[in-house]
C-alpha cells in the first residue's frame, strides 16, 4: 500500500497524538476518568477543544496566506509603473531614492500621512495604523472573549517576533531560544493580566494566542521575503528593491526598521548566493 | 529554513510550562472566587497537599503516581509568586532545574525524532521513549511503565478480552467516520484523528494495542480509512503531499460558519483593501448581535462614550485606540467589542459628527439607534 505522506503533516499528527497521551497521563485519567469531579471538564474534551482551536487557526492561516500571496504578487498598476520609471532615474542609496519627492508623494497617497523623508517613515515604524490593523486582525482570529489587554500584548509580541525572525532566522529551529523569547514577551505579560489561578482554565485561549500570533508573524515574514526575493531575481537588485518598496510600502518600511542600515536590510532580502556574489558595481549604482 | 511546526510545538511547550505547574493544584472551578492580590493566600501548601492526597488516595496506579512525584516537589506558592513577579529566572528556579531540564530534553527529543524522518516515512518513535525523557526516568527516578499503565487503563474500560479482540470494533468506528465524512483522503484523515481524539475508550484501546508505537497507529488508521473507502466505493488516494490535509478538512467544515478574512497585514495598501471582507463583517455583525443578547457589555454612560469619541477624534482612531489600551482598558474593550477596524471607528466618528448627538448610531447595531443600547432609556 502506498504510504507517501508529507512529513509536516505526519509530524503534526504525531504531535497531536503525543499531546493527547500526555494530557491523559498527566491528568490521571488513566487512573480514573471521573476522579476530577463532575464540574471538571473531561480532559479529552479539553484536548478536543484545543485541537479544534489549532485546526481553526491553521485553516485561517492557510487562507490568509493564500490571499496575501495573491495580493503581494499583483502586478504594478499604471501609476506604480510610472513611479517606478521615475525612481529608476534617481541615483544614490536606496534611502535617498525613496526620499525623493515622487515616492514621498506616493507614500502620502497610500498611507495618508506625509513624511519628510523615507528614514523618518522608517523611524515611525510600526505606525499606530499598523498596530491597530494587527490588533484587529488578531481579534478576528482569537476567541471573542479575548480581552483588549491580551490583544494588545499579542500585538506587541507580533512585532517583536517579526523583528526577531528577520534577524535570527535560525530561531525557527532553535526551540529553546524561541521558547525563551515567547516566555518573556508573551507569557509573562499574559500571566500578569490573567489571575494565576485561572490560567489553567484559559489554556485553550492562551494556546490560540500563541499559535495565531506565531503563525502570523512567520507567515508575513516569509511571504514578503519570498516575493521581494522574486523581485530581485527577476528585475535585478535595484529595480527589485524599488518594486518591493512600491508594491508594499508599509511592510517594506517596517522590515527595513528591523535593521540598523539599508545594507543589512538589502542583504537579508538577497537570495543567499546573490548576497555573496553581488557585484560591487551594482551596489554603487544605487 | 521554514518550519511550520514551530508554532504548534511552541504552543505545546507553552501549555506544558503552565499546565505542569497547575495540574496538581485545586481545580479553579471548585475554588471560591479569589482576588488577584490574594492568590498566594488562596492556595496554601496544606491545601495543595490535601487535594493531592485526596487525588492520590483515589488513584490506583502506583507508577503513575511515582511519575508525578517530582512535580509535587515544586513549591506552588513560590511558583505562583514567581509568575506574578514576572521574573523569568525566579520562575525557573521555582519550577526547579530538573523540570526545566526535562522540558528542554523533551523538546530536543521531539526535534531529533522528527528531523531524522525521510519523506514518505512515518516517524516511528515510541511514546515510552518520549515519556522517559519528559518524566526524567533514570535508575533512581520514578518509573512510568507505559505498557502497564496502558493495560490497566484498557482493562478499566474493557473488562473482558484483549486489545486485539476489539480491533474490529475500533475499525468500525473509523469506517463510520469515513462514511459520514465526504471529501478526499486528507479531509477524512483529519476527521478520523480529531473525531477519535474525543473518544477516551478508543485512546485507551489504542495505547494498549499499539503500546505507544505512534507510527504503527498511524499506519493502521490509514489502512482502515482506505479499507472503509473501498467498502463505500470510494477510491482514496493517499497524496504524496499532505501538507494541506489539515486546512482542507477544516476549511470545508467551517466555511459556512467561519468565513475567513484575507490577510489583515497592515503594511501594504493592497492588503489593507482586503482587511475586512463583507462576509466576515456580516458574520461579525451577527456575532456582535448574538453576543449583546447573551453577554451584555459593561454599562457605559453616554458621557463616557462621548469622552471616548472626543479622545478618538483628537488623536485619530489608531493612536486613540492604542492610547486607550494603555490608559482605559474598559473603553478599549468597548471599542473592540463593536468595531472590526479603525476604519469602522472612523466611520462611526464621522457619522456622529455629521448627524449630531440626537441621531448618533452604533455601527454595530442593525437598526439605527440614537445611542448604543446600554445608554438608551
Amino acid at each position: 500500500m502506498k504510504q507517501l505522506t508529507n512529513i509536516t503533516a505526519v509530524k503534526y499528527t504525531v504531535l497531536l497524538l503525543s499531546f493527547i497521551f500526555l494530557a491523559i497521563c498527566f491528568n490521571d485519567v488513566l487512573v480514573s476518568a471521573e476522579e476530577n469531579g463532575s464540574e471538571a471538564k473531561p480532559e479529552n474534551e479539553l484536548v478536543g477543544d484545543m485541537l479544534n482551536d489549532v485546526k481553526d487557526a491553521m485553516v485561517q492561516h492557510k487562507k490568509r496566506k493564500k490571499a496575501l500571496e495573491e495580493l503581494v504578487r499583483k502586478p504594478l498598476t499604471e501609476t506604480q509603473e510610472k513611479l517606478l520609471r521615475q525612481l529608476l532615474q534617481h541615483t544614490g542609496m536606496l534611502d535617498e531614492i525613496l526620499s525623493s519627492a515622487p515616492y514621498l508623494a506616493y507614500l502620502k497617497t497610500e498611507i495618508g500621512k506625509e513624511y519628510k523623508d523615507f528614514p523618518a517613515y522608517v523611524e515611525a515604524m510600526p505606525t499606530p495604523k499598523q498596530k491597530t490593523e494587527v490588533l484587529f486582525s488578531l481579534k478576528k482570529m482569537l476567541p471573542r472573549k479575548t480581552k483588549a489587554e491580551a490583544l494588545s500584548i499579542c500585538t506587541d509580541y507580533y512585532f517583536k517576533l517579526r523583528s526577531l525572525l528577520v534577524k535570527e532566522s535560525d530561531i525557527l529551529t532553535e526551540m529553546n531560544t524561541l521558547i525563551q523569547f515567547q516566555t518573556k514577551h508573551l507569557m509573562e505579560p499574559l500571566m500578569a493580566i490573567y489571575p494565576a489561578t485561572e490560567l489553567f482554565s484559559h489554556m485553550s485561549e492562551l494556546t490560540q494566542m500563541a499559535t495565531v500570533t506565531n503563525l502570523s508573524g512567520q507567515m508575513h515574514t516569509e511571504v514578503f521575503h519570498d516575493v521581494w526575493q522574486e523581485h530581485l531575481k527577476k528585475y535585478g537588485s535595484s529595480e527589485g528593491l524599488l518594486r518591493s518598496a512600491i508594491t508594499t510600502p508599509a511592510e517594506f518600511a517596517l522590515v527595513r526598521s528591523f535593521f540598523e542600515d539599508t545594507t543589512a536590510f538589502e542583504k537579508w532580502i538577497q537570495p543567499p548566493s546573490e548576497t555573496e556574489e553581488e557585484p560591487e558595481a551594482e551596489k554603487t549604482d544605487r | 529554513m521554514k518550519n511550520r511546526l514551530f508554532p504548534i510545538i511552541i504552543g505545546l511547550c507553552f501549555l506544558s510550562l503552565i499546565g505542569v505547574a497547575f495540574l496538581r493544584t485545586p481545580n479553579p472551578q471548585t475554588e471560591a472566587p479569589i482576588e488577584t492580590e490574594s492568590v498566594q493566600e488562596s492556595v496554601t501548601p496544606s491545601k495543595v497537599s490535601q487535594t493531592e492526597n485526596t487525588t492520590r488516595s483515589q488513584g490506583t496506579n502506583a507508577t503513575a503516581q511515582a511519575s508525578l512525584l517530582s512535580i509535587d516537589d515544586i513549591d506552588m506558592d513560590e511558583y505562583k509568586a514567581a509568575l506574578r513577579s514576572k521574573d523569568i529566572e525566579r520562575m525557573k528556579k521555582a519550577l526547579g532545574p530538573e523540570l526545566s531540564a526535562r522540558l528542554d530534553a523533551g523538546m530536543k527529543f521531539m526535534e531529533e525524532r522528527m528531523e531524522g524522518v525521510e519523506e514518505g516515512e512515518f516517524p516511528d518513535f515510541n511514546l515510552q521513549e518520549f515519556l522517559n525523557v519528559i518524566i526524567g526516568m533514570d535508575e533512581d527516578g520514578p518509573k512510568f511503565d507505559l505498557a502497564e499503565i496502558s493495560q490497566k487503563a484498557f482493562r478499566e474500560h474493557f473488562p473482558e478480552g484483549e486489545p486485539a479482540d476489539y480491533e474490529a470494533e475500533m475499525a468500525e468506528r473509523i469506517h463510520k467516520i469515513v462514511a459520514d465524512t465526504p471529501g478526499d483522503f486528507q479531509k477524512v484523515m483529519m476527521a478520523v484523528t480529531t473525531g477519535l481524539a474525543r473518544e477516551q475508550d478508543f485512546q485507551f484501546w489504542a495505547l494498549a494495542n499499539f503500546k505507544g508505537e505512534l507510527g504503527q497507529q498511524m499506519r493502521w488508521m490509514t489502512d482502515q480509512i482506505l479499507v472503509a473507502g473501498e467498502l463505500e466505493n470510494i477510491q482514496y488516494t493517499v497524496p504524496e503531499d499532505m501538507s494541506t490535509f489539515l486546512p482542507t478538512f477544516t476549511e470545508t467544515e467551517t466555511q459556512d460558519t467561519v468565513p475567513l478574512t484575507p490577510t489583515p497585514q497592515a503594511t501594504t495598501s493592497a492588503t489593507e483593501s482586503t482587511e475586512v471582507s463583507p462576509t466576515r463583517s456580516d458574520e461579525n455583525s451577527v456575532v456582535a448581535t448574538e453576543k449583546s443578547q447573551t453577554e451584555p457589555p459593561p454599562p457605559m454612560s453616554a458621557d463616557r462614550i462621548n469622552a471616548i469619541r472626543e479622545m478618538l477624534s483628537q488623536n485619530g482612531p489608531d493612536a486613540g485606540l492604542l492610547q486607550l489600551l494603555e490608559t482605559d482598558t474598559d473603553a478599549a474593550n468597548y471599542l473592540l467589542e463593536r468595531f472590526n477596524s479603525s476604519t469602522e471607528i472612523e466611520a462611526w466618528l464621522s457619522k456622529q459628527a455629521t448627524e449630531g448627538p440626537q441621531s448618533r448610531s452604533n455601527p454595530r447595531e442593525i437598526r439605527p439607534q440614537p445611542l448604543p443600547p446600554e445608554v438608551q432609556p
